[in-house]
């Protein structure tokens, strides 16, 4: 193991040493990578169910 | 006739290793790390050639066969200081790379405004080293090494890096220009130690040994006939000296008296820590949970009486490996 990455209110991240070696920047790729991408207000509107909008019979 | 090869000039590059014996690329610019003594390059090998037998046809000695396994010791003495700005992937303790080889674990806690580095004990790291001396270069891969830090005085403390590696014969070179960090480190005063509820002590001095082994590994199945070295367990000690100072009752420890010989009888643990700087981003701290004194030697300087206190620091539970934390923020 190189690294371990915390950040509140993130995934904890173990980076491996064949990255670490590489630098800065491509730990925070491997960081960035490993936690996917962040969720925003457009994906969180995606992820709610869809509005019934079926007519119920009487 | 030639110059003389001179001892004045000197430097080191330290870089992490991809895999165990990969060695490194240095930048010099990144990877300098500041020695404060000549780094002399101690060669050894695992066979020295010496030939078995001591008397009869060999009463007189007997010539010897090459020598194997080749490996350098080198003492790296330096100083540490923080980053001087928020810790990142990229920023980091001055120290890191080699502190990581002497099996520290680095946890790097990147919440804004309270960035930090965490070392802990753990499988460590190994490292490429370069050392530049009496106008030779020496190369070292799959160095692993143990750590010391100690501070006698209101001063910097020093902290030494017993290393060991695969060394390949020097070649000469010139020192090449290596760009140092320009953070100055912080000095012990104020360091706040604190052991269980005794925080009054006056401190004189402390010595830290991490006491990692090291081990060898030989391969004959290479032409070297070494194959690096393995990190075994470590044993960190403490040896704390304060002024003897007023007795107190069970538990032992109170803010301005203590009794060390009944704590350590009595093996008790208590949480240690002192600091070293209080300035963010150039502080670093040394904790431990489970430290128990094992030895008081009592010692004078001049009509003042001295404790040594030899403190080990254990983990705190049977099995773990949480015996200290050194922390940068």
């Amino acid at each position: 193991m190189g690294l371990i990455v915390k950040t509140e209110g993130e995934t904890t991240v173990h980076v491996p040493r064949d990255v670490v070696v590489k630098g800065g920047k491509a730990i925070d790729e491997y960081v960035a990578k490993a936690r996917g991408p962040k969720r925003t207000k457009a994906s969180e509107k995606n992820d709610s169910p869809e509005p019934n909008t079926e007519e119920v019979s009487e | 006739m030639s110059a003389s090869k001179v001892l004045t000039e000197w430097g080191v590059m330290v870089e992490a290793e991809a895999s165990y014996g990969a060695g490194a690329t240095m930048v010099a610019g990144e990877d300098g790390l500041l020695a404060l003594e000549r780094p002399d390059v101690d060669f050894d090998w695992l066979h020295d050639g010496q030939r078995r037998g001591e008397s009869g046809p060999m009463s007189h000695g007997i010539k010897r066969v090459g020598k194997s396994g080749l490996f350098g010791n080198v003492p790296l003495i330096s100083e540490a200081h923080g980053a001087g700005e928020a810790y990142s992937a990229s920023k980091v303790p001055n120290i890191h790379d080699i502190l990581v080889a002497c099996g520290f674990t680095a946890t790097l806690t990147d919440t804004g405004g309270s960035e930090k580095y965490e070392y802990t004990p753990g499988a460590g790291v190994s490292a490429g080293i370069e050392v530049y001396n009496l106008e030779h270069k020496y190369l070292l891969k799959g160095c692993y090494g143990d750590l010391s830090i100690s501070s006698d005085a209101p001063d910097v403390p020093v902290w030494e890096f017993a290393v060991q590696g695969l060394l390949t014969q020097p070649s000469e070179a010139a020192v090449p220009s290596i760009t140092y960090p320009t953070v100055v480190p912080p000095k012990a005063v104020g360091i706040a130690f604190t052991l269980g509820n005794y925080t009054g002590g006056i401190v004189r001095g402390f010595d830290f040994a991490l006491n990692r082994e090291i081990s060898p590994r030989v391969d004959q199945n290479v032409a070297a006939g070494h194959a690096g070295f393995t990190l075994g367990g470590c044993r960190p000690t403490l040896n704390m000296t304060v002024e003897a100072d007023a007795f107190t009752g069970d538990p032992f420890h109170g803010a301005d008296a203590i009794n060390p010989y009944q704590l350590a009888e009595a093996a008790t643990a208590l949480a240690l820590s002192f600091q070293i700087g209080s300035t963010q981003y150039n502080k670093w701290k040394l904790e431990a949970s489970a430290a128990q004194i094992v030895d008081v030697e009592e010692g004078d300087d001049g009509p003042s009486g001295l404790w040594i206190l030899t403190i080990e620091l254990n983990p705190t539970t049977s099995g773990g490996k949480d015996n200290l934390t050194i922390t940068f923020d």
